[in-house]
């Protein structure tokens, strides 16, 4: 029933906003914008820039809210998608995406990792904050947005291999700082 | 790794980064800037728009002008001559040629010789003015030619026929018939020849000149 509710609420909110009213643009924003920033946050670094990008993600949301058709809650999807293109925008202008071409058949597959303790968001975040900008991205985009390699290929114009390449880097340095991080509690 | 990658997607799925208040502010100055950029666009259309209607006007007006030449020639009114029931003369009115004329124009009702003597300089446009001119000047020169050519002996003939026609009587036109011009003027010359005639004159002048002195004298 509050799903329900939810949704109506969040119609009319998009209905309101796509009117130009601010304060239904002020409330999609506050809905949206914590869980956006910290998306934005998984690919840049500085959180400043973040913001930067959270902000010009929601000027096109709101100017391209009259071409959402979907229903209520495809709306979060929709939100999430501009703003990781949005990022990936920021960080092609920062020529900060950088994916050295490497033969991914040279690598070994890596073998399974269990963490022994809970790790944080801070500590994720700073794992992935120390990655290059190439593997991060890849890795956020497959791991945690859950896109297949083809997707992540044709929105970084990039081929399959480097994609998985760059995962296959990505996983491999984060195992390590997870294993030291493991050994330095246990 | 997979359980690695789940407990990371969990983490970081479910954070929220609360943004300052600077995030909104810009996103409210970057919605309000396409209503400026609406204004530019307003404004872009309305001076090109004001700028077409300008380069049209100019070239209508060109092309008015360019027509007026062929206007000028042809004739703004016409003179059309008609006849009014009871009276013997022929009228003018004047018409206008299908264009519509600058000059509130009043249907003049006129008898045609009369016209152009009376009327023609009254129109106040100057084309017309230098038309009616020229007709007129044209017709002085006509008047003239004609009186060029006819001699006077022609117009003693016209006198005499005038004078002929007007004696009705037939002995008039018995003594007509045997006088002519020549021999009445040439009577008049002899009689005034006469000696007698003069020396008439001569004595009565001299009569009257001797009463004068005796007056004088007396006196």
């Amino acid at each position: 029933m509050k799903i329900i509710k939810l949704h109506t609420g969040l119609d009319e909110l998009i209905k309101k906003a796509t009117r130009n009213e601010r304060r239904a643009q002020y409330e999609l924003y506050q809905r949206y914008a914590p869980a956006m920033l910290s998306l934005c946050r998984l690919y840049i670094n500085d959180i400043q820039f973040a913001e930067d990008v959270l902000s010009r993600a929601f000027v096109k949301i709101f100017k391209k809210l009259v071409d959402f058709k979907g229903p209520a809650k495809a709306f979060s999807s929709w939100v999430r998608r501009i703003v990781i293109h949005e990022a990936i925008d920021f960080l092609r202008k920062q020529q900060h995406l950088e994916f050295p071409t490497d033969d991914f058949s040279a690598y070994v597959k890596t073998s399974d990792f269990e963490l022994s303790q809970n790790i944080t968001q801070e500590e994720i975040q700073t794992y992935l904050d120390d990655l290059p900008e190439g593997y991060r991205t890849v890795f956020v985009l497959h791991v945690i947005e859950m896109y297949p390699h083809q997707s992540i290929a044709d929105l970084l114009q990039i081929s399959v291999g480097t994609s998985k390449s760059q995962l296959f880097k990505a996983k491999k340095i984060l195992k390590e700082k997870l294993s030291q991080s493991q050994n330095q509690f246990s | 790794m997979k359980d690695v990658e789940k407990e990371i997607r969990s983490q970081m799925q479910n954070r929220e980064i609360q943004p300052s208040n600077h995030a909104w502010f810009s996103i409210v100055e970057e919605l309000d800037q396409p209503a400026k950029k609406s204004y530019i666009k307003f404004y872009f259309i309305g001076g090109l728009a004001a700028g077409l209607v300008l380069f049209f006007g100019v070239y209508f007006l060109y092309e008015k002008q360019t027509q007026g030449f062929d206007f000028q020639n042809k004739p703004r009114f016409v003179q059309r001559e008609m006849t009014v029931p009871g009276k013997q003369a022929s009228v003018v009115s004047i018409q206008s040629n299908g264009f519509t004329p600058l000059i509130k124009l009043k249907v003049q009702q006129i008898p045609t010789h009369q016209f152009v003597d009376r009327y023609a300089f009254k129109l106040s446009e100057p084309g017309e003015t230098a038309g009616y001119a020229q007709q007129l000047l044209a017709r002085v020169e006509r008047e003239i030619q004609i009186e060029e050519s006819a001699s006077p002996l022609d117009e003693v003939k016209v006198l005499l026929a005038e004078a002929q026609s007007k004696l009705s009587s037939e002995e008039d036109q018995e003594i007509i018939s045997q006088i002519s011009a020549q021999e009445l003027l040439a009577d008049v010359n002899t009689e005034i020849e006469d000696e007698s005639f003069r020396t008439k004159v001569w004595d009565a002048i001299k009569e009257k000149f001797n009463e004068a002195k005796s007056a004088l004298t007396n006196l």
